[in-house]
């Protein structure tokens, strides 16, 4: 007589596979490209810099893991991804300290201060930049080599467009040089279905119909494709409804360009973000649709 | 890849498909030809007679992907199906519907009754269908499965039902046609199952379908499907936190929001759950299915109508 043990569950029997761990996998890929650039153009320096924001993000999440929640060193592949957003925002000038202090910051009392992955309100890497930006002003701020040998060097190239798109090494954080990399990315991600394309498009044509308005170039610089692709689709900070991101990356897209040109900052795109990070409930609320129910009290 | 940009849902798994190229017949091997009592054919007749309902859709789909191979059927049971069309057309008014792109039906059913065409979005939900076809409300909606069924009780031979099975656990794909009474533990010996390797049975497809706890039980006439999954099937992993990555909000055929609804109930606000739709839930179990945190949002809805209702 065979002693049959069948299991009994609720529905649905099969699910799809999905998990948080190929979503990160996911996005490393599409992180790589712009890496490469970066490798390429400022050699030994980006390389350390962003290795020590990989590192010290995942130490810094696996401690907190540890000893204040008390489960295994790490749960999941989120610090790498946050890691590496975060290197790829930083300049090349910065002393060792600086990454080391900003991923403490961004993964214990950005992430983990409100509960864990996606239960934050406002983007990390973003508030991290402003949080280091305003702390150590002169640190952060690009050096001038000499005034007399500054004045002299104003030249000006005609660069062509493909180049321009292509990369170009004349400045910028280390993941800012060729907007075709980064777009290479977001496009991957459409493709395998971890984002969706509405508040980076809208943020884009935002920000050229400003430039276009305020008298200035149409092409973007990298800031505004990196903030478009790996921070107007964030999840836990941006609105879930299609209505509400094409609204979210709109004014974002706006406010950036308005920062960048009439602020003289350029770092004006990571501002808008956090700006907007406040106002996701609200345009979440807003734009669900609701039932009218002849509800009997 | 490229329907991922389009938002469209596609189910991809290797255990829902075969040939389906006939029906197999199934029997032990000691059973004798024996005709099924009148009492019973005429049971499965009377229980189509007494409705007040006057349409009927016929589906020659299904959402769930376990349930196939209505060519194959239709191509082989053509006499039943036409006889079961004929007779439901005396009750009331009949129409059948099927998927865009499916030529076969159009043209085999064409002369006997109205094919109405759906579109791939549309064919999860039976309401959406309902309005396509006939602009209102109340229709009773059949399947050519039980059409098959009640041509052979009119037609006065065996009742061989026709069903299709899945699944790890046994050695046969497809559809098969099996007669007489029949328990589950038979069946699947009859299938050359692996006992060791059984993990669940289900009475249905992946997404509605029911499990069975009695394995000596009787197989139910009305049956579509069975699958027999073993432990690699299934595939379990554990529940945590939810990520807001959206895509229950994308995938659900009445556009609503499951996880917010899920959310208010924890926090007792009856009111808001009422806003947000709960009873335009269809329970079909696709954001459950999507979900990467594998968190059971179908079991959460199904506690919170239940609860709600309970006073009423």
């Amino acid at each position: 007589m065979e002693n049959l043990n069948i299991k009994v569950s609720s529905a649905p029997y099969i699910k799809s596979g999905n998990g948080l761990n190929k979503i990160m996998i996911d996005f490393i890929i599409a992180l790589i490209p712009a890496l490469l650039v970066g490798v390429y153009f400022y050699k030994g320096k980006a390389i350390i810099i962003v290795a020590v924001t990989v590192v010290s993000s995942i130490l810094a999440e696996g401690l907190w893991n540890k000893y204040v929640k008390k489960c295994a060193f790490l749960t999941d592949y989120s610090p790498i991804v946050q890691g590496l957003i975060l290197g790829m925002i930083m300049p090349t000038f910065v002393p060792l300290w600086i990454p080391i202090i900003g991923s403490i910051f961004s993964i214990i009392v950005v992430k983990q201060f409100f509960g864990g992955f996606a239960q934050n309100f406002m983007n990390s890497q973003a508030v991290t930049k402003a949080f280091l930006i305003t702390s150590w002003a002169g640190v952060m701020s690009k050096p001038v080599l000499d005034s007399t040998s500054a004045a002299t060097e104003v030249v000006e190239k005609n660069i062509s467009l493909f180049s321009q798109l292509l990369g170009q090494g004349t400045g910028g954080n280390i993941g800012e040089l060729s907007i075709l990399a980064i777009c290479l990315g977001g496009l991957y991600l459409a493709l395998r279905g971890r984002i969706s394309l509405r508040g980076p498009i809208a943020f884009i044509i935002a920000g050229m119909l400003i430039n276009n308005l305020l008298d200035k170039d149409l092409l973007l610089s990298g800031a505004f494709f990196i903030a478009a692709v790996f921070m107007t689709t964030d999840y836990g900070t941006t609105p879930i409804t299609k209505l509400g991101q094409y609204v979210f990356g709109f004014i974002a897209g706006a406010l950036g360009s308005v920062i960048v040109n009439m602020g003289y900052n350029s770092e004006g795109p990571y501002y808008a973000i956090i700006i907007l990070n406040i106002f996701t409930p609200v345009i979440d609320f807003i734009f669900t649709k609701k039932v009218k129910s002849n509800k009997e009290v | 890849m490229i329907t991922n940009l389009f938002n469209k849902f596609d189910f991809k798994n290797n255990i829902f498909q075969s040939d389906n190229k006939d029906i197999k017949l199934i029997k032990k091997e000691t059973d004798v030809e024996k005709e099924n009592n009148q009492e019973e054919k005429q049971k499965l007749i009377s229980s189509y007679e007494g409705n007040e309902i006057k349409n009927v859709l016929i589906k020659a789909f299904n959402f769930e992907p376990n349930i196939n191979g209505y060519e194959t059927l239709l191509k082989e049971r053509k006499n039943e199906i036409k006889k079961g069309i004929e007779y439901l057309k005396t009750l009331s008014e009949v129409k059948v519907v099927s998927k865009k792109g499916d030529k076969f039906t159009k043209e085999t059913l064409k002369d006997y009754c109205d094919v109405i065409e759906v579109s791939k979005n549309d064919i999860v939900n039976d309401a959406k269908i309902n309005k396509i076809a006939f602009s209102s409300e109340k229709v009773k909606v059949y399947d050519l499965f039980d059409m098959n069924l009640l041509g052979q009780a009119l037609l006065e031979v065996e009742l061989k039902n026709v069903i299709t099975v899945y699944g790890s656990g046994i050695d046969v794909k497809g559809l098969i046609s099996y007669g007489g009474n029949l328990t589950y533990k038979e069946l699947f010996n009859l299938l050359n199952g692996k006992s060791e390797k059984l993990f669940k049975v289900i009475n249905g497809g992946i997404f509605t379908g029911k499990p069975i706890y009695d394995f000596n039980a009787n197989i139910d006439i009305n049956t579509k499907a069975l699958l027999f999954l073993t432990e690699e099937d299934c595939n379990y992993k554990k529940e945590i936190f939810c990520i807001n990555c959206s895509k229950c909000v994308r995938i659900c055929p009445e556009n609503l929001n499951p996880i917010k609804i899920v959310n208010h109930f924890k926090l007792k606000e009856e009111k808001e759950v009422y806003k947000l739709g709960i009873n335009n839930c269809i329970e079909c179990g696709l954001c459950s299915y999507i979900c990467p945190s594998n968190i059971e949002i179908l079991q959460k809805i199904k506690v919170a109508k239940s609860t709600l209702n309970r006073g009423k």
